[in-house]
């Protein structure tokens, strides 16, 4: 279920700006810690044009990027009609040929989850792109970011054109659920979602703070709604929206005035016609079937494996998100506890589990066969539940993507779907015996979820080479691994996906099919010739779930083990089958002929097919980067104006300010920095010169003037995606002037050396899980008087415990040293340090600083109903802390601390609130008055 | 320190060309006349004559007469320019903050009235006498204004007709509709007609008084043009209606798949249609059989003309195609450069701005 994101900002207005001055705080607080977006390939890009498009891409996905020229271009012609509109400029669209390459990107400085299929980036209007093996799935996101590009384009040239002041915005439900609904219209997925919703009533206020929290569900209710909009009050209402919104002091204002009828009228209109819909055909049915068993609870829980003990229980292990993490848990079949056998996503060898997109697979042997990312690939680890440890891995150089690794019935091969670095999804069978690779399958069509027959020497799997043109419907296949033939035994217009072989009842296939609505188990009967052949006689329907399964496993001859979708969310259920339906007769003739499939699209012909070698080309950008942090300069990069190739690999980012104070110390007090900062490879290097000339107060020295003139180099080298070291070297020039002494010219080197680790899970106002270090040492040199100048040395350790899925124990210990002839001051008082005393109260050259939390949930839905609007301050999480430390020059002063509560809210579902109030105390006494303290930002 | 001293006669001149500067106008006096069709030959594609980049993005061009051309921009500003060599042939004026919209210029008298939302203000100009005749404070106007001897009507907010008095802007009367006006007033004979968002076509009297009402089954942003005898009606559900206002009833309804933002033309028996996608169709009429179809690509939203036999059509791609009305025939190609903004045609040219601020102007050979 991919879903996907944009930078979509139809105007700057106070809000905007507060938002970005937020996303700058939540970068810099990345950059601090933050898990490392890593450039693991050297991309050779290539530049295709079209008459609307430059495509980037890389030589090895040269078929995709052609197919991607050929859809866009497609995706345009109807853009232009559905919008009215056409856009003059070249478009850039960027082309990975999957997602592990897609997540090196630089067009985003952020780290890219998983879940994210592709993006708009709307000030330079680029579109990245992954291709993730579907060749509709692409075609379908093509056209997804290409309605967010025209709409910030027409949305933007009527703000262009008639320069209004204060336009409200298009929120992001309505432009991503235009993107949906223009790009897809209504499928099985928004049918499966919007079901549940309706079924189990958690459809969410269009403008609610849930809904923006829900993540695709966003998606989906937009897409839900625009689509009630659009049948109503037609397209062109839709259209109308978009040229006349400026005239209007709201969005839903515009809405009502466009539509003739109130917004909130026409959105109770729509909840009530998804109930007609959904609610009367159901009102005599059950949402669930009688007999099933639901064997999990918490989280997301999806890609069951049954297996069998060493004594004998019957136990699933499936892959769960209940701890915020993925991990694969295991438990009994029938009733026991869930508890963790895998943990993933804590370090670099198991970076992410790939939930829902991959699988896992238990044999006989009772090893386990999983997927995990491993630097720029996926590997196949072999894990033995008796033995609790890894035995066997494999990683191959030619294979990116790894997805649903199936065990042989010997249990000495392992079968699975492949993604290569050119985009193809192909089947590959591994001999753990012999560590051989052989590939199954070479061609465009997309092969998932391949599963071994019986005998081994058939291997079932679906894909999209049955279709004669390019649709989201998919077949269930079988290859005969001697000849290497490929036949189809189902070919019709549904999605048929995940088929299963019953080892103990060889005529019996299972598999999943959207054809009855939403996807369900469907079993086919197997034919057996006389020359081996093998074809399906007849199907039948084995469930009616009303919002879909996913994960289908036989656990016997009459039950089977599925995850199912259900209140915006996955959990196994244990079902038995229901073999009272007969089976209807499957067309042979079409299966054993079917004709030509669909071919690759090429671009158009009237283009040029002459590509060129992509050339640096600057323009300006919102640079927010980071190469490294050190004591005295901070970070090199951040966030500022500046100008940047397409790819966002190079930024140079300048800085221009004068602090005279009169206009004799105009020329003088001049402030001019310029970096360049290339994340082109795996380590990030910057390199930067300044002139800096400002007054400062030191309470060591008192009021002085420093001009400073140098240069400064950075390098950052991820060790992985959780841990970094950095280096940084400043040389330059410092001339001090001070009231009443004579004025200090140095010349001063200083060497910086850093290591970071972070593998922290955060939820809205925090992190709650995981550990975070930072260690930096580095002394600076005085080069004209050959001596040390300072040194600073500091830690930052902070680490977070689960004691209960919301209950969290966090702490930090924090020691700063600072020793030397020019040294610094740390001031550690107030709500981000030593809570209860004033920010100048506590301070010295070296601290020490100890806090302590438990973290809480305290209140998920709170709002202020202001005349206007409602300010929305949730979910608010409470805390526990106890505070200890202190600063100091030359004695240790002792510890001195705080206690008490605290609250932090989300306000506006993005500024982080936070009010703590409690009592000092030296540990001896605690003082009688109480301390209250606010602060914007992030716990701790 | 020497003190700078000015006479007072300086000062007076200083004072006296500061107030004429700010007078209001564009301190030109021009005779508006009517766009006269000359006999050119449109069968050749035309010549570029000049091209200009303007200060700002064009939002209306009035074409006044002798060579004359009125050009009110994005930011409310107002110049002539002179078509014989592009430049511009007045002061820039700029009376209003944009957007300009509703505007009229009223040939016959060389009346232009316009209209700022963003000032929420109405205004009557004399362009013959370079004087702003009246200034009516009026919110929310919209679609388009229209002339007739009953009064200068147009459409404020959604429902409401308000008919002016052209000489002095005064309120003289007011209609309120139970639906919103779909696309602004038209105007033919002694007949205001009129569509709503439901689809109701509604004829009025030049007074304001109902006369009838038909339900034409039109999507709420049709596209509408007005023939000799009635009113073609065309959106982007791809419903086509001609309506003939002699017998009051429908002459055609054709239900498409296809989406329609400009409106057709009818020239004698000839209809000719521009889907939104690139399709050009021409249909005879009463038979409605298809004679020919010209497929290009890229969007179609901007007005076609007819001119000498030749079915002149702009398209998104940045090109005028000219075809052959008889035929369908590709007659010539003109490009431009990338999208049109603005065209307009002139009895011997084409005045267009592509890429927001280049303007260039076309002759047809004689």
């Amino acid at each position: 279920m991919g879903k996907r994101i944009n930078r979509y900002q139809p105007r700057f207005t106070a809000a905007t700006l507060l938002s970005l001055l937020l996303l700058v705080s939540v970068l810099q607080a990345q950059f601090y810690f933050g898990r490392n977006k890593i450039q693991y390939e050297q991309f050779d890009w290539r530049v295709l044009s079209t008459e609307h498009f430059n495509i980037f891409y890389y030589p090895q996905e040269e078929q995709v990027a052609r197919a991607a020229a050929h859809f866009a271009e497609e995706a345009f012609d109807k853009m232009e009609v559905r919008f009215n509109h056409t856009i003059g400029e070249s478009i850039p669209l960027i082309i990975y040929s999957n997602h592990i390459h897609f997540q090196q990107t630089n067009v985003l400085p952020s780290h890219i989850p998983e879940g994210v299929g592709g993006f708009f980036e709307f000030l330079k209007q680029r579109v990245v792109i992954p291709y993730l093996g579907s060749i509709d799935d692409f075609r379908h996101v093509i056209q997804h970011e290409l309605v967010h590009v025209f709409m910030h384009n027409k949305i933007w040239a009527v703000s262009r054109d008639l320069r209004p002041l204060d336009a409200p915005g298009f929120p992001l439900w309505f432009t991503e659920g235009l993107a949906e609904l223009w790009s897809d219209g209504w499928d099985s997925q928004a049918e499966l979602i919007i079901r549940d919703a309706v079924l189990h009533d958690y459809l969410f206020p269009l403008n609610s703070f849930e809904l923006y929290s829900s993540g695709f569900l966003l998606y989906k209710e937009g897409q839900a709604f625009l689509r009630f909009y659009e049948q109503e009050y037609t397209a062109d209402r839709l259209r109308a929206l978009m040229e006349d919104y400026w005239q209007y002091e709201s969005f839903e204002e515009a809405v009502t005035a466009v539509s003739g009828r109130d917004f909130d009228d026409i959105v109770s209109d729509w909840r009530l016609a998804l109930k007609k819909e959904y609610a009367t055909p159901l009102q005599d049915q059950d949402i669930f079937p009688v007999n099933v068993f639901q064997i999990t609870e918490e989280g997301a829980n999806a890609s069951p494996a049954v297996y069998t003990d060493s004594q004998g229980n019957r136990r699933v292990a499936y892959i769960s998100t209940r701890n915020g993490y993925l991990d694969i848990y295991h438990k009994q079949l029938v009733g026991g506890k869930a508890e963790p056998l895998i943990r993933g996503e804590r370090e670099a060898k198991r970076e992410s589990l790939h939930f829902l997109r991959s699988g896992i697979h238990v044999n006989d042997q009772g090893q386990l066969a999983y997927v995990s990312k491993l630097g720029p690939r996926d590997v196949i680890r072999l894990y033995d539940i008796a033995e609790q440890t890894d035995v066997l891995t494999m990683q191959h150089p030619d294979i990116v993507s790894i997805s649903s690794p199936k065990w042989s019935p010997d249990g000495a091969e392992v079968v699975f779907s492949g993604h290569d670095p050119g985009g193809q999804v192909d089947l590959y069978r591994w001999n753990t015996l012999s560590d051989e690779i052989e590939q199954l399958t070479d061609d465009i069509f997309s092969d998932d979820d391949p599963h071994f027959g019986p005998f081994g020497r058939y291997i079932v799997f679906s894909s999209d080479r049955g279709q004669e043109s390019i649709s989201d419907a998919r077949d269930i296949c079988i290859l005969d691994t001697k000849d290497h033939q490929v036949r189809l035994l189902t070919r019709d217009t549904y999605v048929n996906t995940e088929p299963i072989w019953h080892w103990r009842s060889p005529d019996m296939l299972y598999y999943l099919s959207d054809a009855s609505g939403t996807a369900n188990a469907w079993q086919l009967k197997m034919s057996f010739g006389e020359g081996g052949d093998i074809s399906a006689l007849g199907r039948r329907q084995l469930t009616d779930y009303h919002t879909g399964l996913e994960n289908l496993q036989v656990t016997s001859d009459d039950s089977l083990l599925v995850s199912v979708f259900q209140k915006y969310s996955f959990q196994l259920h244990h079902l038995p089958v229901q073999t009272d339906s007969v089976f209807q007769y499957v067309n042979l003739a079409g299966l054993q002929s079917p004709g030509p499939a669909w071919t690759i699209p090429a671009q158009p012909l009237e283009y040029s097919n002459e590509s060129r070698p992509y050339k640096l080309k600057y323009s300006l950008d919102f640079a927010q980067t980071s190469v490294a942090y050190d004591p005295i300069f901070g970070y090199l990069g951040g966030a500022q104006l500046g100008i940047s190739d397409v790819m966002g690999d190079r930024y140079y980012h300048f800085l221009l300010a004068n602090t005279a104070q009169t206009q004799s110390e105009f020329l003088s007090r001049f402030n001019v920095a310029v970096t360049l900062v290339d994340l082109a490879k795996r380590s990030n290097r910057a390199l930067g010169i300044f002139r800096f000339a400002n007054d400062y107060f030191d309470p060591y020295q008192g009021f002085y003037e420093e001009q400073a003139l140098g240069t400064r180099m950075a390098l950052n080298y991820p060790i992985d995606v959780f841990r970094r070291i950095e280096f940084s070297t400043s040389f330059w020039q410092s001339y001090k002037k001070f009231y009443g002494d004579d004025p200090v010219r140095s010349y001063l080197i200083s060497n910086y050396v850093s290591y970071v680790h972070d593998n922290s899970l955060w939820t809205y106002t925090g992190p709650i899980d995981g550990f975070r270090i930072r260690l930096t040492v580095g002394p600076t040199f005085d080069f004209q008087r050959a001596r040390i100048h300072n040194y600073t040395a500091m830690a930052d350790l902070r680490s977070y415990y689960r004691i209960l899925p919301n209950l969290t124990f966090a702490q930090r210990t924090t020691a700063w040293v600072n020793e030397g002839i020019d040294i610094h001051r740390f001031y550690i008082g107030g709500s981000w340090g030593l809570r209860g005393y004033g920010f100048g109260q506590i301070y010295g050259q070296k601290y020490i600083l100890l806090n302590q939390e438990l973290r809480f949930p305290f209140a998920q839905n709170v709002s202020i109903g202001f005349k206007s609007a409602n300010v929305g301050l949730a979910p608010i999480r409470g805390a526990l802390f106890v505070d200890a430390g202190n600063a100091w020059d030359n004695d240790y002063p002792g510890f001195i601390g705080s206690m008490g509560v605290g609250l932090r809210g989300v306000l506006m579902g993005a500024l982080v609130l936070r009010l703590d109030m409690g009592r000092t105390t030296d540990f001896n006494t605690v003082d009688n008055d109480w301390f209250f303290q606010f602060f914007f930002g992030w716990d701790y | 320190m020497p003190r700078l001293r000015i006479s007072p006669l300086l000062w007076g001149i200083a004072t006296v060309l500061s107030i004429m500067a700010c007078a209001p106008g564009l301190h030109e006096h021009f005779q508006v006349t009517h766009l006269s069709v000359e006999a050119a030959n449109w069968r050749s594609p035309p010549d570029s004559v000049w091209q200009q980049k303007l200060r700002s993005p064009v939002r209306h061009m009035l074409y006044l007469g002798a060579a004359q051309m009125l050009v009110i921009s994005d930011h409310g500003e107002f110049y002539s320019l002179d078509l014989g060599n592009g430049e511009r042939s007045s002061r820039i004026w700029q009376p209003v903050r944009e957007p300009t919209d509703p505007v009229l210029l009223d040939r016959e008298n060389g009346i232009l009235y316009f209209s700022s939302l963003t000032d929420r203000k109405t205004f009557a100009m004399d362009l013959q006498a370079d004087e702003i005749l009246w200034v009516q404070k009026l919110d929310e106007l919209q679609g388009k204004m229209i002339l007739t001897k009953d009064g200068l009507h147009v459409v404020q907010g959604k429902r409401t007709i308000l008919s002016l008095d052209p000489e002095s802007g005064e309120q003289t009367r007011q209609i309120t509709l139970r639906e919103s006006v779909a696309s602004g007033l038209h105007v033919l004979g002694n007949e205001v007609f009129l569509i709503t968002e439901n689809g109701m076509l509604q004829i009025y009297s030049t007074s304001l008084q109902p006369l009838f009402n038909l339900d034409i089954g039109t999507t709420p942003r049709p596209a509408v043009q007005t023939t000799d005898t009635g009113l073609l009606v065309v959106d982007a559900a791809g419903h086509l209606r001609l309506f003939d206002s002699r017998t009051r009833s429908m002459t055609l309804k054709m239900d498409m798949v296809a989406e329609f933002f400009t409106p057709p033309l009818i020239r004698d028996s000839l209809l000719i249609t521009a889907q939104a996608h690139g399709a050009v169709r021409c249909i005879q009429l009463p038979e409605a059989e298809e004679l020919w179809d010209y497929r290009m690509e890229g969007l179609v939203n901007q007005p076609l003309t007819i001119r000498d036999d030749v079915v002149l059509v702009p398209n998104s791609r940045g090109f005028i195609i000219g075809l052959d009305l008889d035929s369908g025939k590709e007659l010539w190609r003109l490009p431009l450069h990338g999208v049109i903004d603005k065209l307009s045609y002139l009895a011997d040219g084409l005045l267009v701005v592509d890429d927001r601020r280049n303007m260039r102007f076309f002759r047809i050979p004689q």
